[in-house]
């Protein structure tokens, strides 16, 4: 331990003032125009960053150009949402009847599980016969709908009479089926109002690589890291020794994030998510006076994401949803590998926040699983760190994760 | 205070952004004392202190573009490092038995801890003006700079030993000269 005399000289004449020299800033002023400096313009920075700009740009127009098609394609709004109604042109079976689907949440379930009994009963190879999906339960005696139905096509034969009395049930011919979009829309939306619990990991990264560079000289010695000291100087001999100007270049790969997360659904539309995600960010530092390879840094980040999602269509097979949330991250591993010196780890106290939004595009592989893919920007929070990461350089920046879904009670 | 108003040193890296006449203006206004100060305690005659001083306002000029602003304090301690390597930049062509090892007798450490609360930090600086320049040097990069003998050995391309020699003389010579000062004092 240093001793305290010396620590308070230092702790003294880091933050001492003196009169600033005569004339000093006129000479400046002067010397600069003398010798025709013009600023470094950051025009060169963003130069550089061009490619990445590229991926903003053609992220952002694909979620724009998505965005306008699913607008257009989204069934029809103005339709009262509570009721669906089924209407099928068939010469031997007819349906035309509002029902409430408020009203059928109870007993859909049983319906359905009678509708897969019979239909393991019966000839599941006959393409002819409807999917689950499809079957269209009447709920009791008090709804009125009508029914007419051909033996041919009905096979009630092994339905177990308990059934038979607790519901009316049927099977359809497919090719006979004329149902409109929007009603197997909802109906299939209705069935999936079951599910309020799901599981999905993924995997993500934002839209490409980064580079920049600034800083001179001494300053920017160590601007990786939270050290306790903030000037170590580590490629500052090459300065010392060649005398010319080092300017340092920080390239940043893509980062990779994957995680898992666990979502709740409130209500048909509106759910909540929340899970844990790993991220590992990297980076390269090379000088650019003599293209000498600096240092390679790793920084591994555990997160935990608190988001909201709203379904803004949903069909037999798939899911549009918005997503949008918070994210707190924390630096939990970060080494640097130097060339000029020993390796050294690096540390950061202060978490790192973001917020996030993204549009979820999700295809149903089976009942219980889907597959998903989710484009979409996130704003990273600068944490006032010395950590020198892609967060700092690209504060705003384009995502995509792709994974996998488990619905664990559909 | 508004909670989007910009910062001292944010408002000066806009102004040098926007290329604002009085940018260099404020900046030596707000940091020109502080920088002043840093380089004092590297060069000690003003006329070279004004030399460096200006090179290291022209090189804010060129480079403040490219600096990234990270938070309060980030363009002081950006400014501070610009001056220390310009002024061993100056010490690199003036005086460059610095960089060259070489074997420094080791005094035995017979100094007493000086009391320094009792003298002025211009008494302070002055007397750090008065070590010899190798040690000088060595002792503001490891006392002031924070960085540690094999930083400072690769920033002067000396030895790691020669620097803890050099920090080693500086301070018993500064103990010696803190003494005498308050003795004289008295």
């Amino acid at each position: 331990m240093e001793e305290e005399w010396i620590e308070k000289i230092g702790k003294r004449m880091r933050n001492r003032e003196v009169k600033p020299l005569d004339n000093l800033l006129d000479d400046v002023k002067d010397e600069i125009e003398k010798r025709n400096i013009t600023p470094v313009s950051i025009e060169s920075r963003k130069m550089v960053l061009t490619r990445s700009g590229l991926y903003k740009i053609a992220s952002f127009a694909a979620i724009l150009i998505l965005s306008i098609c699913l607008w257009r394609f989204i069934p029809n709004r103005n339709t009262p949402q509570s009721y669906f109604t089924l209407n099928r042109n068939s010469s031997k079976t007819r349906i035309n009847k509002h029902l409430l689907i408020n009203d059928l949440k109870a007993k859909e379930k049983a319906i359905l599980a009678t509708v897969t009994h019979i239909i393991s009963h019966s000839n599941c190879q006959d393409s002819t016969f409807l999917k689950p999906q499809f079957a269209i339960p009447a709920i009791n005696e008090e709804d009125s709908v009508k029914i007419k139905t051909d033996d041919k096509d009905l096979n009630h034969s092994s339905v177990p009479e308990d059934s038979k009395q607790q519901n009316t049930t049927y099977i359809l011919k497919e090719k006979e089926e004329t149902y409109h979009g929007r009603d197997a829309y909802r109906h299939d939306r209705h069935n999936q109002q079951k599910s309020s619990i799901s599981i999905s990991t993924y995997l993500g990264g934002m839209g490409g690589a980064s580079y920049s560079s600034g800083g001179v000289l001494l300053a920017v010695a160590a601007p990786i890291g939270d050290y306790p000291k903030d000037f170590s100087g580590e490629n500052t001999s090459n300065l010392v020794v060649e005398g010319a100007n080092t300017e340092k270049h920080i390239k940043y790969h893509q980062p990779i994030k994957f995680g898992i997360s666990i979502r709740k659904k409130i209500n048909d539309k509106w759910g909540i998510q929340t899970g844990i995600t790993y991220s590992r960010l990297s980076s390269e530092s090379t000088s650019e006076g003599n293209k000498h390879h600096l240092s390679e840094q790793t920084l591994d980040y555990i997160g935990i994401p608190v988001s909201a999602s709203y379904t803004i269509a949903k069909g037999k097979h798939y899911q549009i949803y918005a997503i949008a949330g918070a994210e707190v991250e924390k630096l939990v591993n970060g080494k640097e590998k130097r060339n000029t010196a020993p390796d050294r780890k690096i540390k950061e106290t202060r978490p790192q926040f973001s917020i996030n939004s993204a549009i979820g595009f999700e295809y149903n592989l089976t009942k219980e699983s889907s597959i998903y893919i989710e484009p979409g920007i996130n704003h990273y929070i600068n944490n006032g760190s010395s950590i020198d990461n892609i967060y700092k350089a690209k504060p705003n920046n384009f995502s995509l994760n792709i994974g996998f879904r488990v619905h664990l009670n559909r | 205070m508004s909670l989007f108003a910009l910062s001292k040193e944010e408002q000066i890296i806009r102004m040098f952004r926007k290329g604002h006449p009085r940018a260099m203006d404020m900046l030596y206004t707000e940091f020109g004392g502080y920088l002043t100060g840093v380089c004092s305690l590297y060069i000690s005659q003003e006329e070279n202190q004004h030399d460096v001083m200006q090179e290291s306002f022209i090189k804010v000029y060129t480079k403040i573009n490219t600096f990234k602003y990270r938070g309060k304090g980030t363009l002081k301690s950006w400014l501070a490092k610009i001056v220390v390597n310009e002024a061993l930049m100056f010490l690199r062509k003036r005086k460059p038995a610095i960089f060259v090892d070489t074997e420094i007798e080791q005094l035995k450490e017979t100094y007493v801890s000086p009391d320094v609360d009792t003298i002025t930090d211009e008494q302070i600086a002055t007397l750090i003006g008065k070590l010899p320049p190798g040690c000088r040097t060595v002792f503001n990069l490891y006392v002031i700079e924070g960085k540690n003998h094999t930083e400072i050995g690769k920033l002067l391309n000396i030895k790691p030993a020669s620097s803890a020699s050099q920090y080693h003389r500086a301070k018993q010579l500064l103990a010696e000269m803190i003494k005498k000062e308050r003795e004289e004092e008295e």
